[in-house]
Parts: structure tokens; sequence; C-alpha cells
């Protein structure tokens, strides 16, 4: 459908904020472009979108050739982060705006338009509003609506709930992905927020410095993060460099500090550079319980608590200080064993 | 409470500078009041300017009745309103071009419109004195290609007023449209051209609805400079199409007729705020109308 070829893009003098990517989205395929503000995500978006000039490389959109296309001419449609509805129509006209310019006349354009704010849900009332007199959560509708209207073949978001608060941005992501089921476009979000792109994502695609660091379906990028970048990125705490191997025994970072590994993993700590401790995974008893087996102890130097989850401190002894998720909370102090399995960790080779 | 306190406060600093401005504007309005209704003066017999402490409406009488007063008076507002309308289809697309020129460009293009603000004001009209004139570079080049023979008539005729006025007010017609034209964000027209807009589609219905505000201010501002012209009329114009200021300053030197003078001079005053309050009330219908229209 998207077919993005060595496409580079520059800022200004120098400033390059795209470099050499190869993208291709498939039919109807909800793809979401994660990473941190300035990676040149939304270059890559304005360069798609037309606004912006690519110094090399080619863009083609079902098929087409539309490196060189102005805006008007690449059927695609963006919902901007303000919205950028147009302040002097109404709701509604705001909507038709993109059934005027193709000609369609009056009456069946707000016919139309109507058809598609009943599917967003907008109230009768507020749709003979301006802009500035409705709330975010319907400015965001209104503007989805202007570019679902025209049937792009490919709508892009960027940060499109980056101004809702919380509530509001969960309930539009689940209209979002209602709407893009249904409607089966093919839809390209930008955003820096991981649970957002793990949530709506078909796949999602980690960039940095202009560069896609890794492209895959939500959980399978999450299992199995390409580099530390990545790892970080995507939330990832515990990621350590690996120094030497000896046994089961890492040493890691240059502080002399080790991990002990399950048996079956030491030979993959040989040939790897970094290694991330999941936290979810990590099985931790309190020493009292009479800890059997072997296992690192540590002691919880404090806890986060943010109602789904709550994240548990623990340093090591002879280790570092690691962050892991527990289902059950442990004063302050307290002396833990931690084991770790083989599902506990992930190797990096980079 | 807090802010009660806050907001009269600087209400009372604002007295002061309001108090200054008015008093500036009013006083010399009340003398020329007092002055346009003394008797005498001018060529009609009497002796000086005017007679000190004499107290008549006769001015005011002839003048309201006298059509050459009426003549200057529309030629005024005719004027200006020509100019104001060659000065906004001029400096609109100028506005724009700057507006989407790269931070490189863009104090140039600015500086551009802006010096010729800075250097006095005779120089600049006598220097286009020489630009029109008859052997000026203007003919010189229409003759150099041959679109004309006789030079063109480029002064002392309307066509020079409207030159010459257009230059001086252009300036401030650019800048408050480039000003109003800056605060249309950028994404919008943008979203315009995603959405299938041509470029003069973008223009015609989102940029410049969108440019209403700015361009009544331009107007406004380009209509009272525009309907205030006295250099232009009077170093470029025809002497038989005058403005009211060159009435004015006729009446004063060449008829010696103070009270004349005072009293076309508080016309003047009333004339270009009569023109400019029903510009800005016809300028808020059509944006309240535009808003509207889809």
């Amino acid at each position: 459908m998207l077919r993005l070829e060595n496409v580079s893009c520059h800022y200004g003098e120098g400033v390059v904020a795209v470099k050499d990517l190869n993208l291709t989205l498939e039919q109807g395929e909800f793809f979401c472009l994660l990473g941190p503000s300035g990676c040149g995500k939304s270059t890559l978006l304005s360069a798609i979108g037309g606004y912006m000039t690519v110094q090399s490389g080619s863009i083609s959109i079902g098929g087409k050739d539309v490196t060189m296309a102005m805006p008007d001419r690449r059927d695609t449609a963006i919902v901007f982060q303000s919205y950028a509805l147009f302040p002097h129509l109404t709701a509604r006209d705001n909507v038709a705006f993109g059934l005027r310019v193709r000609g369609i006349g009056k009456t069946e354009r707000l016919r139309q338009a109507d058809e598609m704010l009943d599917w967003v849900r907008l109230s009768k009332e507020e749709r003979t509003r301006r802009p500035r007199e409705l709330s975010g959560g319907q400015q965001q509708r209104v503007a989805l609506a202007r570019a679902l209207i025209v049937k792009p073949q490919l709508l892009m978001l960027d940060e499109p709930f980056a101004n809702l608060d919380r509530l509001l941005r969960e309930e539009l992501r689940d209209e979002l992905r209602t709407i893009q089921r249904e409607s089966g476009i093919t839809t390209l979000l930008v955003t820096h927020d991981r649970e957002e792109a793990f949530d709506l994502a078909d796949r999602l695609a980690v960039m940095d410095s202009g560069r896609l660091l890794q492209v895959g379906p939500p959980e399978e990028t999450w299992r199995a993060p390409a580099s530390t970048v990545v790892a970080r990125f995507l939330g990832y705490r515990n990621i350590f460099q690996i120094d030497s191997v000896v046994g089961r025994s890492v040493v890691v970072g240059d502080t002399r500090k080790t991990i002990l590994l399950p048996d079956t993993s030491a030979e993959l700590a040989k040939s790897s550079r970094h290694l991330i401790i999941r936290p979810e995974i990590a099985d931790i008893r309190p020493i009292s319980e009479g800890s059997g087996g072997s296992g690192m102890i540590g002691s919880v130097t404090g806890s986060r608590f943010s109602g789904a989850q709550r994240s548990l401190f623990i340093a090591l002894e002879d280790g570092p200080d690691i962050e892991v998720s527990s289902p059950k909370p442990f004063q302050k102090g307290t002396r833990v064993v931690l084991a770790l399995e083989d599902s506990s960790i992930h190797f990096l080779n980079e | 409470m807090n802010s009660t306190t806050r907001s009269s406060g600087g209400w009372k600093w604002a007295l002061i500078p309001t108090l200054v401005v008015s008093a500036l504007l009013f006083a010399p309005l009340a003398v020329l009041l007092r002055l346009s209704v003394t008797a005498g003066g001018g060529m009609n017999g009497g002796s000086g300017f005017y007679e000190a402490g004499t107290w008549t409406l006769t001015v005011w009488r002839k003048l309201l009745r006298d059509p050459y007063f009426q003549e200057v008076c529309l030629f005024t507002v005719q004027l200006g309103l020509v100019v104001t309308a060659v000065c906004l289809l001029v400096g609109y697309p100028v506005a724009i071009a700057i507006r989407g020129a790269t931070p490189r460009w863009k104090p140039w293009l600015l500086a551009g419109i802006v010096i010729p603000k800075l250097s006095n004001l005779l120089v600049t009209v006598y220097g286009l004195k020489l630009i029109l004139g008859d052997h000026g570079p203007v003919n010189r080049f229409l003759s150099f290609v041959g679109v004309t023979i006789v030079p063109l008539a480029l002064q002392n005729n309307l066509a020079g007023v409207i030159i010459g006025k257009t230059l001086l007010v252009l300036p401030y017609t650019v800048l408050f449209l480039w000003i109003g034209l800056e605060q249309i964000d950028r994404r919008i027209p943008a979203a315009a051209r995603g959405l299938g807009a041509s470029r003069w589609q973008t223009f015609r219905l989102v940029t410049l609805p969108l440019s209403l505000p700015a361009l009544h201010a331009a107007a406004l501002i380009s209509l009272i400079w525009a309907c205030g012209a006295f250099i232009s009329p009077y170093l470029l114009g025809s002497p038989q199409q005058i403005t009211l200021s060159v009435d004015v300053q006729r009446q004063m030197f060449d008829n010696r007729n103070w009270p004349r003078a005072a009293a076309e001079g508080i016309a003047l005053v009333a004339l270009i705020s009569i023109i400019s309050s029903t510009a800005a009330a016809v300028g808020r219908w059509l944006q309240s109308r535009s808003g509207h229209t889809l």
C-alpha cells in the first residue's frame, strides 16, 4: 500500500531528520511509529503527506509514485496533533470541506458529513458549533471525520491523543480502533506513547534518530527487543552489559557485580553483549519463608504503586539494583530471594 | 478581590497616557473650534488672519453650502478609497510573500518595506517626482521598449497622486496584513491541501477568510492615512484636484482665512472619523457573514 524506499529528509540546513528509511505498509494495516520526540517520526509523516520534499528515495501510495506530488494529489489525509480544524467553519462544514473542494453539491456533502459525524458520535447540536466551542475530544472526532470523509487510501495521525486527558484518550483509542477495523483504511499513527502503540498497532516500528530500529508486531517487539535503545524505549529498566561469564555467574557492567543465571542460559550469555531481566517474570519470595533452591538474595529498597501495577526496587547482594513488578506488597527492608528462569531473561547481541 | 485591585491599579496607570493623548488631541481641536467661529480673515475684507474676540457662525454657514468645499471633500474620500484599494491589492500578495519567505529572506523583505519610511517624507516625494518625470527612468524605459512615444504624464495629475500616496501608505498596509497572516496556524492551510484542496481553493476557502481581520485592520489604517493625504496631492497632484488637507493649507497661507481653515480642519477630522467608523462597521459585518457561509 505504502512503500518507502531509501527515504531521507533534511530539516533546514544539514539537519537530517530521516535517514535512508525503508518501510512497507500492507493494505488495511494499522501501523504505529513509536519514538521519542525529535526522532523524525513527524517529519516522516510530513514527507509522506507531501508537506516536505524528500532529499532522496521514493514514496509510493497504492502503487503510484507520489515522491514529487503535491499534498492534494496523494490521496492521504492527516489528523494533526493540534487537529488544525478550520476555525471559521462549523464542525459540519469542517467535515464537508474535503467534499466541497471535490465539487460535490451542498446537500450531498452535508448529508455525507452528517453520516460521518454519526459515526464518530458527535451530537446534532455540537455539529453547528465552531471548533473553539468544542471540547478537545469533540475536536478530535471532527478532525477524524474530516479526514475519513475523503476516503483516503492512507490515514495518518500525528500524536492524535496527546492533548487529551487519560480517560478520554483510552475511550477515543478504542473508538479509533473500531472505526479503523470497520473502514479497513490503512492507517499510520505516530506516537511517543508505547502503551498507545501496543494497544492499537497491528505492527509497529521503533524509531530513533531518523532510523527505524525495529519493525514487528507489538508482542513480538516487546518479547524480543533488538537493541538496548529499543528495550529502553519500550520501558525495560534492568538492562546490563555482560562483562564476563563464569559458570552461572555473569559479571555485569564495570562494577564487578554479578547476576546468577539459570543453568540453561549460561551458554547464551557467553555470546551476548547485553542482558535484560524482565520485570514481570521474576519469582520473588521473602527469605523468612525458607528459601529452597538457589537464587539471588537482596533487600527491598522501595516500591512504586500505580494502580494496575506495583514495582519493587531491589538491591541485590553482590548484584546490581533491579526493578521488578510484584503482585504482592513488600515492606521496605525485607530480605528476599529471587530466582531467575530462562524466560525471565532476554539476551541482546548488540 | 485580588484581581480587582490589580486591574484597578492598571487602569490608574493607563489614565496618565490616556490623559496626555486626549489633551494633545482635543486641546488643538478646541482651539480650532474657537478659531472657526471668529470673523474676518482672508480676502473678504478683513485685515489680519482672523479677528480675535469675535463670535460668528458665518464661516460654517458658507462652508456647508460651498460646492467647491463639497467637491474637495468628495475627492478626498474618493482618493482615500482608491488608494486603500490599490494598497490592499498590491499589499496582500506582498504580505503573503513575506509570510512564505524563508527565515533567511524574511528580514530583508521586511526591511525593504520599512526602510523607505525612515527617509524624510519630502525627500521621498521629490525622489518620486524625479522618477516619474518626463525624463525620468520610468518614461525613458517605456519609450526605450517602444510602449510610448510621448512621455506619459505621471505627475501633476491624478495618476501621480495615486502612485505617490500608495507608496507612502503601502508599508503600513503590508505590515498590518503580514502580522495578521502570521497569526494563522500554518497547519490549517496545510490541512486543507491534504484534504484535496488546490492552492487556489485553499486560499479562497481558508487563508482569505482567516485573514479577514487583518484585511479589515489594514484597510482601516490605509484609509485613515490616505484620507489625510497632504504631501502627495500637494507635490504630485494637479492643482485642480486637491484634498481637504491641501485646501486647509491654501486657506491658511494663500487666502489667509484662518477661520475657514480651522473649520475645514475640523471637517477633515470628522470626515475621517465617519469614514473609518463606517469602514469598521462594514468590516465587522463582512466578517460575521463570511463565518457562516460554506
